[in-house]
């Protein structure tokens, strides 16, 4: 790798760093609020990252990101309540289990292309959450897991442990995202997403490319949502398979700039705080905000705000 | 030995038999044309040759290896390489980026840019290099679809009717460059309608009719034979 | 007892045919998936609510005086929303784009509804017909007439009015139909606008038998996708067929496995048929 690409990277961890002291700074007890909001960007970014490697990237428009949450959050509350596991331990397990159940879902929806497959995989989630209220016996069904709040090393629970760990979950995201727009990868995704049949013509094996697209995908969606089971501290299937998770990485990533790197970052930090304080007073508004925000950029601004500046990275 | 050969060769389509009974063989170094009248099976031939449709009978042998078992990427990877009728480039990308891509499968990065160069002044695209392949013109996207398949250091290239929709000039400069790649060494398949193209290329000819070998020789010798332009024209005139 | 089980799957399967038949039409037509196709239904359920509520109008009548309504409705959101979007990305894009359309249906209904079950109760809904030995509760039986009624009235208009015709022939072959002298673009716009009419018919169908609340809509999409694509893409009769088969099929896993398998049946049939048979039952592209 040349000297140019390792830029990026420096800045990242920077980025990373320097906000890992804010802590320090600003008072987490006294800011619940605040950092509750930084948590849910972080998160989020996560996971708008992660659907855009898939759908952005690699051009597989998944519909069915929210059932990679829930699997990903069951993961983490099953092992901490069959098995008292802390929830730290078992978050990166969160992200392999999904992985393995994208081995199942890929081997099904990659059998379609385009439109179907984002259907398949809106099916395949409602399958997966359906599967999980069914099981009564393993997942407690609708009832939910409680996850209790656990310490990490010798750091406390609390608004502080939640910002850190999640700003380094999204940094490692975003690192996976450049990591492959750097490499010659990213643009065999792309070839695969602009013409499979031109690409396989090419010598492109299409499918091992998709499926690379996915299982990363699947891996920090997986993270994301035992994170987020971590922090809310319960989860049910209506929760953990939650809808939203997949409307919103979708938009997010749409309002930033599809296929880039920071078009997921972009999108979370300009619209989740708005849509946060949109919440807490008008609950569920903010739903119509994301829907009339995605139409607009979907039908005006398709490429969202990095397209306007032409940008790749 | 041959480069390509085909054995009792058959796909069909549920009752519909595309291609029947074909033993083709193809030399290296040469251009060698299949022509036949619409429907005669001629692009179900390079379906079949790429991979992109399974072999109902017979067999592909490709030096001497039988590739039926190959899937498409791997044939490309091997040299088998095809364009299609209607270019299928990857429309958002630019030009320079549709010729880098197949480079990078098979070069380190910036041998592939310096290459991916080369071909597009080769191919007389070095002027749109930066252009969105959707904006080109469809005589610059057939030769952007050539320059793609070029790119994949084919052995053997089957072209699928490159002069479709393309103006008279632009004619003879594909014919050019055609040549001037068989001179390169590559092997070349060319489906293809208009006569004076097939005429001009061609060192051995098929002649297909409902999936069926009719005539096989050189162009001179073929086109006048009676089958053939009883296929084409009907019987009246043979 | 097989024999009440399959009758009420049928009488169900009506009414889904008639939640499909909308989807398979826009589908055929234009290849677009109408993602907020289960809003379209609720947002019927929600006027023949409103309507019956305030003034006493039978949702069978009622269904009749808002279809011009729906039909402007699907109409503009086509010409100015997915039309204009080149032909190339439209797949796509008109996924999202129904998508968010589909949350802003929802979350408004949200806001003007509040999220309160509501329901159409006709003043019949108690009685009950007796037919082979099968209850069959009366709304259900009016609701899956009409519905089959409809489907009927719209099968004759694809088959034997200029309208129907001119959709059918855009559906096989958009060129040709374009030189046979068809407005392509406007049969588009007016395609979707009558998806849009059907889908919000058979809510208002549906209001009696189902409980209304603004997020009702996606239990209809997958159940709509599922006859879609059971049936054939874009068929009629396909979707007829469609919707009786996943009508008695969930009637079946509903007695004979567990009342909760009743909406994976759905699911299962949907990937089913596209892993392994993608082209429908029926078959072959585009049949009436």
């Amino acid at each position: 790798m040349q000297n140019r690409s390792v830029k990026p990277i420096i800045i990242l961890f920077i980025c990373l760093i320097v906000l890992s002291f804010m802590p320090f700074v600003i008072d987490p007890g006294s800011y619940k609020y605040l950092y509750n909001i930084f948590f849910v960007v972080n998160v989020t970014v996560l996971l708008a990252t992660s659907w855009n490697i898939l759908g952005g990237f690699a051009g597989q428009i998944s519909f069915g990101h929210a059932g990679f949450v829930g699997i990903g959050a069951y993961t983490v509350s099953l092992l901490h309540y069959h098995l008292q596991w802390s929830p730290w331990l078992a978050l990166p397990f969160a992200g392999v289990v999904t992985v393995l159940a994208a081995i199942i879902i890929g081997s099904i929806a990659f059998k379609l292309r385009g439109p179907y497959f984002a259907l398949s995989t809106l099916a395949l989630a409602e399958v997966t959450k359906l599967i999980v209220e069914g099981w009564r016996s393993f997942t407690q069904g609708t009832q939910g897991i409680v996850v209790s709040p656990s310490p990490l090393l010798f750091v406390p629970s609390g608004g502080g442990l939640y910002f850190v760990v999640s700003l380094w979950l999204a940094g490692f995201g975003i690192l996976c995202a450049l990591l492959i727009k750097l490499s010659k990868t990213s643009y065999f995704f792309l070839a695969v997403g602009e013409n499979e049949d031109a690409a396989l013509s090419l010598g492109i094996n299409s499918k091992k490319y998709k499926l690379i697209a996915l299982y990363i995908s699947a891996f920090l969606a997986g993270v994301t949502g035992g994170v987020l089971a971590t922090h809310t501290g319960f989860v049910d299937p209506s929760s953990g398979f939650d809808m939203v998770h997949t409307v919103e990485p979708i938009f997010l990533t749409m309002v930033g700039g599809i296929g880039t790197v920071l078009g997921p970052v972009i999108g979370t930090i300009l619209l989740v705080p708005v849509g946060e304080v949109f919440r807490s007073h008008f609950p569920t508004a903010h739903l119509l905000l994301y829907g009339i925000v995605l139409v607009v950029f979907a039908r005006f601004i398709p490429k969202g705000i990095m397209g306007l500046f032409r940008k790749k990275i | 030995m041959n480069l390509l050969e085909t054995k009792d060769l058959t796909k069909a389509f549920g009752g519909v038999v595309a291609v029947s009974d074909l033993n083709l063989s193809i030399r290296e170094g040469i251009v060698f044309g299949v022509v036949g009248p619409n429907g005669a099976g001629k692009t179900t031939l390079i379906n079949v040759i790429t991979g992109v449709e399974r072999v109902t009978k017979g067999s592909i042998l490709f030096k001497g290896r039988n590739i039926g078992k190959l899937p498409t990427f791997k044939r490309s990877l091997e040299g088998i390489t095809r364009t299609f009728q209607i270019p299928q480039c990857f429309t958002g990308l630019t030009v320079f980026e549709n010729i880098l891509i197949p480079l990078l499968l098979r070069f380190p990065t910036q041998e592939a840019k310096k290459e991916a160069e080369r071909i597009a002044e080769r191919m007389f695209l070095k002027d749109d290099l930066d252009k969105q392949a959707q904006m080109l013109s469809v005589g610059r996207l057939k030769l952007l679809e050539l320059a793609k398949a070029y790119a994949t250091s084919p052995k053997l290239l089957l072209v699928d009717e490159p002069m479709g929709g393309v103006s008279l000039d632009m004619m003879d400069s594909l014919i050019d460059l055609i040549k001037s790649l068989r001179d390169e060494g590559i092997t070349i398949l060319l489906v293809e309608h208009v006569m004076k193209v097939v005429v001009a290329l061609a060192d051995e000819l098929v002649v297909l009719n409902f999936g069926k070998e009719i005539a096989l020789g050189k162009p001179e010798d073929v086109m006048n034979r009676k089958e053939v332009i009883e296929a084409y024209l009907g019987d009246e005139y043979a | 007892m097989i024999t009440s089980i399959i009758i009420n799957g049928i009488l169900i399967g009506l009414i889904y045919a008639l939640l499909a038949i909308g989807l398979t039409v826009i589908f055929g037509v234009m290849r677009i998936i109408n993602m907020f196709h289960g809003e379209s239904v609720m947002l019927g359920m929600y006027a023949a609510f409103v309507l019956f509520d305030k003034f006493g109008i039978s949702p069978y009548i009622s269904v009749f005086l808002t279809a011009p309504v729906f039909f402007v409705l699907g109409a503009i959101i086509y010409k100015f929303l997915i039309d204009p979007i080149p032909a190339r990305e439209r797949e796509i894009t008109s996924l999202i784009i129904t998508l968010g359309i589909s949350f802003i249906f929802a979350t408004s209904a949200m806001y003007i509804w509040s999220a309160d079950y509501r329901t159409v109760t006709l003043p019949f809904f108690q009685n009950v017909m007796v037919f082979l030995q099968t209850r069959i509760g009366y709304p259900a039986l009016i609701s899956s007439c009409m519905s089959a009624v409809l489907i009927v009235i719209f099968y004759l208009f694809m088959s034997k009015t200029y309208m129907g015709r001119a959709i059918r022939a855009t559906e096989l072959d958009k060129d040709t139909a374009s030189i046979m002298g068809v407005n392509v673009k406007w049969i588009s716009i007016a395609t979707f606008g009558i998806g849009v009419v059907l889908a919000a018919m058979a809510g208002g169908i549906l209001s009696p038998i189902f409980y209304i609340y603004p997020f009702v809509g996606g239990n209809f999409v997958i159940k709509a996708f599922t006859i879609v694509v059971l049936g054939g893409m874009g068929s009629v009769t396909g979707a007829l067929l469609g919707g009786v088969i996943l009508g008695v099929a969930e009637a079946l896993a509903s007695t004979f496995l567990e009342y909760s398998m009743k909406d994976i049946m759905a699911f299962i049939l949907f990937l089913g048929i596209l892993l392994f048979k993608p082209s429908g039952i029926l078959g072959g592209k585009t049949r009436l």
